[in-house]
């Protein structure tokens, strides 16, 4: 993102961006691992901020400490002013020593066709989560979300078509700031080779366009179960398969997500006004 | 002009910690997963070869050559179960010493030593 240019995290540090909670794994399943993996942020889909407080709550006794983004920013925003500032606390925080530290932070995809339907769904889900992310096969709806501000990832499944990621998408997601999601996943659980090889194929070629539009993308897994989880750079290592050499994909690990979610925690603090402006006690 | 190839040692780790997979099973796995992805002649190529392995810890230590590390850690990323039992096989520690992984292992095998 051109905001965050001159800014860099710990290399080693990794996020998993999307985690869908089953009936078989808990909350605390995906911790434990995510703590032996160094995978300090996690986003779980379809939880809310409010139901997300409560499950954290009941998280005791574990080598490891949970915390929410609004935690985080509460202990920062006295000390920090700048958005910067404020993102480099955060990752501080995160890869201090002492005590092992896991973000979580919650997010909803958004799977609409017509842009009357999304914009339906965005009002409703807006501040009940931290994370939005679309994703949809309709080309027009998705350069209207590379616009909007209240979104922040344009989630792309590599068993879909690779027409709908085209140069004019490109373009107007770098501009915007905004983040193409790979989800990694279909490669791992591919049935057959066949099926493998097409994913592969559909990869390298959004892969491609992207990578020529140095546009920002990020891995992610998708887990449904805590050992479905891979650390940063694991996921780095299978974007090489899709064509994204290793040091490209960088920041595609931690970085951008920790920076939406720290843009995205200030937004939904009751002191922000609009951007650039907050109220400040006193 | 003699050129020789490098090896590589990675010591890795597999997760979840109480499970209990025999290296039969884990060698046939990551070399039918190389196989799958990079084909007879890569294998051939990358000299894989399993050098040590702790079963009670679940700790291992594979070589290859230099020039195949990547696609060694692509195909370990890529396996997700061995024998019906979901795992995650976590690289821990690369080198190009075998005297130093090996050194690395034992003190991950060691019970004393804390992981963390």
């Amino acid at each position: 993102m051109q905001k965050d240019k001159d800014f860099s995290f710990s290399i080693s540090s990794s996020s998993e961006n999307f985690i869908s909670l089953d009936q078989t794994s808990s909350i605390e399943n995906f911790c434990e691992i995510a703590n032996q993996l160094s995978v300090l942020l996690l986003c779980f889909e379809n939880v809310t901020i409010s139901e997300r407080n409560t499950l954290i709550k009941n998280i005791e006794g574990h080598p490891y400490n949970v915390f929410s983004p609004s935690f985080v920013y509460e202990q920062l925003k006295n000390k920090q002013i700048s958005n910067e500032k404020i993102k480099e606390g955060f990752n501080k925080f995160l890869i201090t020593e002492e005590s092992k530290s896991i973000i979580i932070a919650t997010r909803k995809t958004l799977s609409e066709s017509t842009k009357d339907k999304l914009m339906h769904a965005i009002t409703k889900n807006r501040k009940q989560y931290e994370i939005i992310s679309v994703n949809s096969d309709n080309k027009d709806l998705l350069k209207w979300v590379a616009h909007d501000r209240r979104l922040d990832y344009i989630s792309i499944d590599l068993r879909g078509k690779p027409s709908i990621i085209d140069n004019a998408l490109c373009s107007l997601v770098k501009q915007n700031g905004k983040c193409f999601e790979i989800i990694l996943s279909p490669l791992l659980f591919s049935d057959t080779n066949k099926d493998f090889s097409r994913i592969v194929r559909t990869g390298k070629k959004i892969m491609k366009l992207i990578l020529s539009y140095n546009a920002p993308f990020i891995f992610t897994m998708c887990p449904q179960t805590p050992l479905q989880m891979r650390t940063g750079k694991q996921l780095r290592y299978i974007g090489e398969l899709l064509g994204v050499p290793f040091n490209k994909s960088k920041f595609a690990v931690f970085d951008y997500q920790l920076s939406s979610l720290v843009d995205n925690t200030i937004k939904l603090h009751e002191n922000y006004v609009f951007e650039g402006v907050k109220e400040v006690s006193g | 002009m003699v050129t020789i190839e490098r090896d590589r040692y990675v010591v890795f780790k597999i997760l979840p910690d109480d499970t209990k997979t025999e290296i039969v099973d884990l060698k046939r796995n990551i070399w039918s997963m190389y196989q799958r992805l990079y084909g007879l002649e890569g294998t051939t190529d990358a000299g894989l070869f399993f050098e040590d392995y702790n079963d009670e810890k679940s700790i291992g230590l594979v070589r290859c050559s230099s020039k195949s590390l990547s696609y060694l850690m692509i195909s370990i990323a890529m396996i997700t179960e061995v024998d019906g039992t979901e795992i995650l096989i976590l690289p821990l520690f690369v080198t190009g010493l075998i005297n130093k992984a090996k050194k690395y292992a034992s003190a991950l095998v060691s019970p004393n030593h804390n992981v963390d």
